[in-house]
């Protein structure tokens, strides 16, 4: 028994010395790029095509049977100055390999390609291990689900921790759902540091990330190092990593491409020389970027330079920056703090209190569900709050499928409305961002279950002020359970600024004074412990008349005492005058700004300041400016002002009909375009139909009849709906047939309508034939009509090779050959 | 058939273009330009399809896939993919609820329908550059080099075979279909042959070679936003 035990405390002995040694490795990579600059390789797919890799050819397979190949590209980066040398696994996924029929290699692809990299470095460069994207983006993007993803990913990162990498490389990932998976696995699965490098074109990952929010999401999920490289050069790599540098302090890394061989005017050519990406390395030095290589195109030769440019650079202090607290959707990210705007959170997506989300729920409606969302995004919700919490329902299922729809239609960050564990573990595995979880609070079953989760997921949590004993009276008695939550929190290893506290309203109907207590717990919390507070506003107003007035003042009280959010009703509008107004006085909004702009604003998304000024003359001037302008809201009240000193017809004639001819000739010269066009039309349609019942009928001059379509096989109809919009607008009878319109209905509808003109629409080449078709018909009967064509691949060659009467090249031209045409009919008849 | 289906990103700057305007929007047209960019993003369910062929055989005129009925035909196809192995056919929607939301807004609002219709289109355009983006990283990750986007109906590849195109790459699995005249159903769709090239091609349309244009022969080129840098004479 001695013996035996002996021997298994040798062995203890021996494997915790393998896991401190292991710990000590790990320390070493760390230590080394948070006190100097390592310099990267470059790439390696290009190289292994100068080893003779055959195009189509799977790199990792190739490798297996040109080993010796491998290690010759190894070699010459590090010959070269690379301080880290990339191991050949960039597609050694079984999601990859599954094209090549090798899904059983992930294991021997990785050890080996780790082990290739060891026998040239020996100890003489780190060994990153890469992991590049499957090409698959996890559910409802693609086919696969995010577990699956960290499955698949698993196996390749314990791979090359077992092969011997000293961190893993997450490289070249272009949606940050994906980026997670990677993540998730690698720090969940092994114990290695993990750098993570998204791709960004014209500023923004393929689904949407900004590097303002890559940053905040891969830091709150645990990366080390955070990055970007490929797609894109040196240069246009500047900004992404100024953006990285103003939103994390995080080391960085970058790895542009030395661009791929392009052919411009018959030559090949190559945009970035080794010299030429080396003269970025100060830049990038002094944003802060501790670990520097090249991507796509690149060569030892860049690597050359680089090293030699490294020497020269004097490695400059980075300041620490203190960032708010953040909370991010995968496209959006949200901040909440002293020097911030108050945020609001929509509340109302809850099948507790509303039966409507509760039936949507029960019936899968998520249509519902949606609109919830977006109409109160509408009206000024930063924020969504998603409880699914309906008796008899799987919550875990309807938390996942909530926040699949909810992030797939909107940008705005959610929070998790859910204390049961295994529910709001399905919904972090969802969302691809940094979710705020609500909530936990002061019990230890609630701590215990809830922070780790926060912590594994890379989310905030939000605490509320109660434990087992309830809700305290007293303000002191809350800030104990806050302390509690937030040093509970650090010592789950989350950050400060990742806890948010819920002070906790009761209905004041039950106990006014009490509201005050809520009041006085923010000061504290905020004073002494110094974290964000967010409220669940309505409560405080629960079973009393006029719930806004409670609501708004409470809220207007809470913001004085440093509140950063709440948790409210979007479409009490008084909320967002309160917050703005809160804002503004309290010092959060200095130059006014958001408040200026919430005073002006008419939709949540308009940008629009131009407001109309009621105060303006009453004069024929102002109602040319409005038509002008388009200006709709004005125009019936001035109308209504000029008829008490003009007669209607006066109006018309010396009103609007010059404005509207006047607005076709802007457009004409190309100084105002389409839209304008059309919406000047529109403020003359609105003023026709309130002057119509001004004029008597026998005074209004029958202008003529016009029957438009588009012809038969052709499908596009905006440009003929412009042309009757503005023949409308000019007083003609319009008989609008549609679109693909065969010739004999065009005939025969003119025939009936006592037409004088037929105007003809089409798109296509294939299609325009039909014109020739519909004249031919026209002159065959004899039929008084004149035929006008137009479209985009109409011309007037062709126009006046098919016999058509006119040619309208855009919708004024349209109308001015209609008004001339039947002004020739007229002098005609008259004749 | 794997789908590509990402959220819709679209800046404002981006639509200006494909609404004919060159400086700056008036303040209504912008008010306009918002509300539409909100609704696009309603209404808007942008997803593709592809599939990947090797080329079985160059003939004059012709260009034929391995186990695909359909042929790209004509001098212009032949021309654009003579230095590829593979060809890459791509499909992309936004989907049906645009189109019924155009025709209302054509009965009810002529001005809004302008706008809303130059955002989807400016919308199917980014969307259907994004799946290129996505499609090309792995064709250059294999060593190929890809080509610039050719569509049936460019150049003298007959429309005729937007069918066919749509049959093969099963073109039902995203409601997507032709009418008899072989105009694609729901409108704001895209279909487009990428091809792998052996050696780096051009990817931009300002190619002296007018042959490879896609918008030789269309009027349509007035309203393309490449005109500031096509050396097309159209514009």
């Amino acid at each position: 028994m001695t013996r035996q035990r002996t021997y298994i405390d040798l062995l203890t002995h021996f494997q915790l010395k393998l896991v401190e040694l292991e710990v000590l490795l790990v320390s070493k990579f760390l230590t080394a790029i948070k006190e100097t600059i390592l310099l990267g390789d470059g790439a390696m797919g290009t190289m292994l095509v100068k080893e003779g890799l055959p195009a189509g050819y799977n790199p990792e397979l190739w490798m297996l049977s040109n080993p010796e190949k491998v290690k010759n590209i190894h070699k010459a980066y590090l010959n070269a100055g690379s301080q880290i040398i990339q191991t050949n696994t960039f597609g050694a996924n079984r999601l990859k390999l599954k094209e090549y029929n090798a899904t059983t290699k992930v294991k021997e692809l990785n050890i080996t390609a780790t082990r290739l990299v060891k026998e040239v470095v020996g100890n003489n460069a780190f060994i990153a291990g890469i992991v590049g994207p499957t090409g698959h983006f996890p559910a409802p993007l693609g086919e696969y689900t995010w577990l699956q993803l960290v499955d698949i990913f698993r196996e390749q990162v314990e791979a090359l921790q077992e092969g011997g990498a000293d961190f893993i490389f997450l490289e070249t990932f272009s949606d940050l759902g994906e980026a997670r998976a990677a993540l998730f696995a690698a720090k969940n699965y092994t114990s290695l540091p993990v750098a993570c490098s998204l791709t960004y074109t014209d500023g923004h990952t393929l689904t949407g990330t900004a590097p303002k929010t890559a940053s905040v999401v891969l830091e709150a999920m645990g990366a080390d190092i955070i990055g970007a490289n490929c797609s894109t050069g040196a240069k246009e790599l500047l900004p992404i990593m100024e953006a990285y540098r103003n939103t994390t302090n995080l080391p960085l890394l970058v790895e542009p491409n030395a661009g791929m061989p392009e052919l411009v005017n018959g030559k090949t050519v190559y945009h970035e020389t080794p010299q030429a990406m080396s003269n970025y390395i100060n830049s990038f030095v002094h944003l802060g970027v501790k670990l520097i290589g090249a991507c796509c195109g690149s060569t030892p030769d860049h690597i050359r330079a680089m090293a030699e440019k490294l020497q020269e650079e004097e490695f400059p202090f980075i300041k620490k920056i203190v960032f708010p607290t953040r909370l991010a959707s995968r496209t959006k990210t949200v901040s909440l703090g002293i020097g911030e705007l108050p945020q609001l959170i929509g509340e109302r997506i809850n099948p507790t209190a509303r039966k409507i989300i509760s039936r949507a729920f029960h019936e899968n409606n998520w249509d519902t569900i949606l609109q919830e969302g977006y109409a109160q995004v509408e009206k000024g919700a930063h924020l969504l709050d998603l409880n699914v919490g309906v008796p008899g329902l799987d919550e875990g299922k309807l938390l996942a499928q909530g926040v699949r729809q909810l992030q797939m239609s909107l940008d705005v960050p959610l929070v998790l409305d859910c204390t049961n564990p295994e529910a709001l573990e399905k919904g972090l595995q969802e969302y691809q961002g940094k979710a705020l979880i609500n909530s936990v609070n002061g019990e230890s079953k609630s701590l215990e279950n809830i922070l780790p989760l926060a912590k594994k997921y890379g989310a905030a949590v939000l605490g509320l002020t109660l434990d087992d004993q309830g809700i305290p009276e007293k303000a002191e008695d809350r800030l104990k359970i806050a302390e509690r939550i937030v040093n509970r929190a650090l010592e789950a290893g989350l950050s400060k600024k990742d806890v948010i506290i819920d002070c906790l309203v009761m209905a004041a109907a039950t106990n006014p004074i009490l509201s005050l207590e809520t009041i006085r717990a923010i000061e504290l919390v905020k004073k002494q412990l110094g974290v964000c507070c967010v409220l669940g506003l309505s409560n405080v107003s629960h079973g009393l008349p006029q719930r806004s007035w409670l609501n708004n003042t409470f809220l207007s009280l809470a913001l004085g005492a440093g509140l950063d959010a709440a948790i409210a009703n979007p479409n009490d509008s008084r909320i967002s005058e309160t917050m703005a107004s809160c804002a503004f006085l309290t010092g959060r909004d200095p130059s006014a700004q958001n408040y200026l702009q919430a005073t002006g604003k008419i939709l949540v998304t308009s940008t629009n300041t131009n407001r109309p000024d009621h105060n303006k003359p009453v004069s024929f001037q102002t109602l040319h400016e409005y038509i002008l302008q388009g200006q709709k809201e004005p125009l019936v009240p001035l109308l209504e002002k000029l008829l008490k000193k003009e007669e209607p017809l006066a109006i018309i004639n010396q009103g609007i009909i010059p404005s509207l001819e006047k607005v076709g000739d802007l457009f004409a010269q190309g100084n105002v375009f389409l839209p304008q066009l059309m919406l000047s039309g529109e403020a003359v349609k609105i003023a026709f139909a309130y002057l119509k019942k001004f004029i008597p009928a026998s005074t209004t001059e029958e202008k003529g009849t016009i029957v438009v379509g588009t012809v038969k096989g052709d499908v596009h109809d905006i440009g003929k709906n412009i042309v009757k919009a503005l023949l409308e607008n000019h007083g003609y009878n319009v008989v609008d047939l549609g679109k693909n319109v065969p010739a004999a209905t065009f005939v025969e509808t003119a025939k009936k309508e006592h037409a004088q003109i037929i105007g003809l629409s089409a798109l296509m080449t294939t299609t325009m034939v039909e014109m020739d078709t519909i004249i031919k018909q026209v002159r065959k009967e004899n039929l008084p009509l004149k035929i006008i064509v137009g479209g985009a691949v109409v011309t007037e060659d062709y126009a006046k090779q098919i016999g058509a009467d006119g040619y309208g090249k855009d919708a004024v031209a349209a109308v001015k050959i209609v008004q001339k045409l039947l002004n020739s009919s007229k002098l005609l008849r008259n004749d | 058939m794997p789908f590509f289906k990402i959220p819709l990103h679209i800046k404002k700057q981006d639509v200006l273009p494909f609404l004919g305007i060159t400086t700056a929007p008036s303040p209504q047209e912008e008010n306009l330009i918002d509300i539409c960019l909100h609704e696009i993003k309603q209404k808007a369910h942008p997803v593709g399809i592809w599939k990947t062929y090797e080329i079985k055989k160059f003939e004059p005129n012709n260009i034929m896939l391995e186990n695909c009925s359909l042929f790209l035909e004509g001098d212009n196809a032949s021309e654009h993919f003579k230095t590829c192995e593979k060809i890459t056919l791509l499909a992309s929607t936004l989907g049906n609820e645009i189109d019924i939301f155009l025709q209302y807004l054509g009965q009810e609002n002529p001005a809004h329908a302008l706008v809303f219709d130059g955002i989807a289109s400016a919308a199917i355009e980014t969307f259907t550059e994004q799946m290129d983006t996505y499609l090309s990283s792995d064709i250059r990750h294999k060593g190929y080099f890809p080509t610039a986007r050719f569509s049936p109906g460019y150049g003298d590849w007959p429309l005729k075979w937007q069918k066919e195109f749509l049959e093969n790459i099963g073109g039902a699995e995203i409601n997507l279909t032709t009418t008899p005249h072989f105009l694609l159903q729901p409108i704001k769709s895209v279909t487009a042959a990428l091809g792998w090239s052996k050696i780096p091609v051009e990817r931009s349309y300002t190619s002296t070679n007018q042959a490879t244009k896609p918008c030789r022969n269309s009027k349509a080129c007035k309203y393309c936003k490449l005109a500031p840098f096509c050396s097309s004479k159209k514009h």
